[in-house]
């Protein structure tokens, strides 16, 4: 701390009493500050808010400062009450406190305390000066300080810069939707146009000739183990029957398959025999009767011979 | 593959069938049409399996039964169910004779060959579960003695589609006790003046007694007897399973629809029905055919649909045609 001399102590001491019994007597920095001029040994009241303008959609930041160089001890001050305000209501406030450093060892401790307030209505907004108390705790000494009134000008709102970009967002998504069915839409367009131009592909070989030859490489007419050779046999036409004329794979005995079959168109010639070798299948499929050669060779006649008739018919067609 | 003998089993049905056209001709005489109630109900005496049959009023489903009884010339009860019906009413009860001081059991209707349970739905639980039990066991219990059942012993249960209120729907798990459950439906125009040209006069048909119960009993063990390959029992269970686990069977557009499939009892049942079926064909094996044809009267009490199913109309027949179309015959 800095050794003054004992005149100018007390030509300082005289200064802050004269401070203290002008209340009032704090100056104008701004339009919107006020502070106590005292000694800067001595406390210091700074009041101020941040724009004497303020929109009314915006808050209104008070700040009330106290400060002196020295200890935090050194000044004991009283709960500071609420500013009495008009046109203005209190949203919510803060204080700090923090040692500012200064020169040879020295520090000035700053107790701050801001408000901040939201403007009712348009027009004008007053914040009443204040009273703190405090008490010098190196004297015991009990005094007060006191600030200005503020007055604060409430301005027409600024237009809320959220909403614009909430606005923003749905244009850009509603865009993106916009592009993205117009591009599905095209694809969707493009394909289509390519499976057009596309030429249907004609099956080289008929159903039938696939069955014939299934039928020559899978069944022997002259093997042994003649029943499960039958059931191939019935089966494969099954298939063929199922591939050709769409039967349902659960059409059950021989009448029902030929009935199907007439359905269709063949006539009661080509069924005969068809009709015959399933009533007489079934006994060996399900009655387990043995074939005889004879039999089985016959069946299989029957079944390559239909095969045959089918494969001219496909051919015939697919040659005009 | 198992060497059968089907051509004796032919010629034991040959002999054991040759009731079958008599019973036919007979029930010919006084009823018109109906040909496919009359063989299920053949396949139930022969397959010794209960019938439940649901068709509106005046389809003739007492009268068949009534003349069935009287071709077979044995005991025949209607028992009408109605809701103060007890379960002594109907298996019997022990009475009290004061002058020699002892109980006397006095058996009920059930004791006959041939039951008609009409309207099965109109009693209560412990009626309804006093008849099953019976049917399921084949015998009574009145008082401390048990007392087996007449044999063949052929319970068919009416229900009423219509006038659904005040009845006792009969649970999915007593449903499942009936082998068959046939729809009885409306003759055709033919049949219909045909019934009103024989029946309106005042003399109406009357039918002979042309088989006995002794031999429905013994048809019953030729009926046992008609082979069954393999590939009809697989096919049998992939029908089955098919309710069950439609997924697995490319039927996946079904699975939603069945909120429960068909239970073992619907295999054996099937299997079973499907004999009779060739039976009566004079068929010493089964082939697909029988199966298909008995398929829906089998399953269509045993598949329990979903509410989902009921709210598009889907009922169990439409599931049981799917199935049948897509499971490929052996």
């Amino acid at each position: 701390m800095v050794q003054i001399g004992t005149p100018i102590r007390f030509l300082i001491i005289l200064l802050a009493v004269h401070s203290h019994l002008l209340a009032g007597a704090t100056r104008l920095q701004n339009d919107s500050t006020s502070s106590t001029p005292v000694p800067s040994s001595q406390i210091e009241l700074k009041t101020y808010v941040e724009s004497s303008r303020v929109p009314l959609n915006r808050p209104v930041i008070f700040h009330v400062e106290l400060s002196w160089i020295g200890d935090m001890s050194r000044y004991d001050i009283e709960p500071i009450p609420l500013p009495v305000l008009t046109n203005l209501t209190m949203e919510g406030s803060g204080s700090a406190y923090r040692l500012d450093p200064l020169k040879e060892n020295s520090y000035r401790s700053v107790k701050s305390f801001t408000y901040q307030f939201r403007p009712l209505s348009l027009g004008m907004a007053y914040i009443d000066g204040l009273t703190i108390k405090y008490t010098d705790s190196q004297t015991g000494k009990t005094d007060a300080l006191y600030s200005q009134r503020m007055m604060i000008e409430i301005v027409d709102p600024l237009p809320e810069n959220s909403s614009g970009v909430t606005r923003s967002l749905i244009y850009l998504a509603l865009l993106t939707i916009f592009s993205l069915t117009i591009f599905y839409f095209v694809i969707r367009y493009i394909q289509k146009r390519r499976a057009k131009k596309k030429l249907p592909v004609l099956p080289r070989v008929s159903p039938a000739a696939e069955y014939l030859k299934q039928l020559s490489q899978e069944i022997d007419p002259k093997g042994t183990n003649l029943n499960e050779m039958t059931n191939r046999l019935l089966k494969l036409f099954r298939e063929f029957l199922q591939k050709e004329f769409s039967l349902s794979p659960g059409a059950a005995a021989g009448k029902e398959v030929c009935n199907y079959l007439a359905e269709k168109g063949l006539t009661d010639e080509t069924l005969q025999p068809i009709r015959k070798m399933f009533e007489e299948a079934e006994v060996v499929i399900f009655g387990g009767r043995e074939i005889q050669p004879d039999d089985f060779s016959r069946f299989y006649t029957i079944v390559e011979n239909f095969l045959e008739n089918r494969k001219d018919v496909w051919e015939a067609e697919h040659t005009q | 593959m198992q060497q059968v003998d089907i051509q004796a089993i032919n010629a034991k049905i040959e002999q054991e069938s040759a009731f079958v056209e008599k019973i036919m001709s007979e029930i010919g005489k006084v009823i018109v049409g109906q040909k496919y109630m009359v063989e299920r109900l053949l396949i139930g005496m022969l397959s010794n399996g209960h019938i439940l049959l649901e068709g509106v009023p005046g389809l003739a489903k007492t009268l068949t039964v009534n003349t069935l009884a009287q071709i077979i010339s044995c005991k025949f009860q209607r028992i009408q169910f109605t809701p103060d019906l007890l379960p002594a009413d109907l298996v019997g009860t022990l009475i009290y004779n004061q002058r020699s001081g002892e109980f006397t059991t006095h058996k009920g209707p059930i004791f006959s060959n041939l039951i008609l349970a009409d309207e099965i739905n109109r009693s209560p639980a412990k009626v309804q579960s006093a008849l099953l039990e019976a049917m399921q066991e084949r015998q009574v219990t009145i008082g401390d003695e048990t007392y087996p059942l007449e044999d063949p012993f052929l319970v068919m249960a009416t229900q009423n589609p219509i006038e659904q209120e005040g009845t006792y729907p009969l649970p999915e798990a007593q449903v499942d006790r009936f082998m068959l459950k046939l729809k009885v439906t409306y003759p055709s125009k033919a049949e219909e003046l045909e019934i009103v040209r024989r029946m309106a006069g005042e003399n109406t048909p009357g039918v002979q007694p042309v088989v006995s119960p002794a031999e429905i009993v013994s048809a019953r063990s030729v009926v046992n007897e008609v082979y069954m390959a393999d590939k009809i029992e697989e096919y049998i269970i992939d029908l089955v399973f098919a309710t069950r686990e439609p997924e697995n069977f490319g039927l996946s557009d079904l699975k939603p629809l069945i909120a429960f499939g068909a239970s073992p009892r619907a295999s054996l049942n099937l299997k079973k029905a499907a004999k009779a079926h060739a039976f009566l064909r004079r068929r010493g094996f089964v082939n697909p055919d029988d199966v298909k044809a008995i398929a829906y009267d089998v399953l269509r009490h045993r598949i329990i649909v979903t509410y989902e199913a009921e709210a598009e109309q889907v009922d169990s027949e439409y599931i049981i045609r799917q199935v049948l179309n897509k499971i490929e015959v052996p």
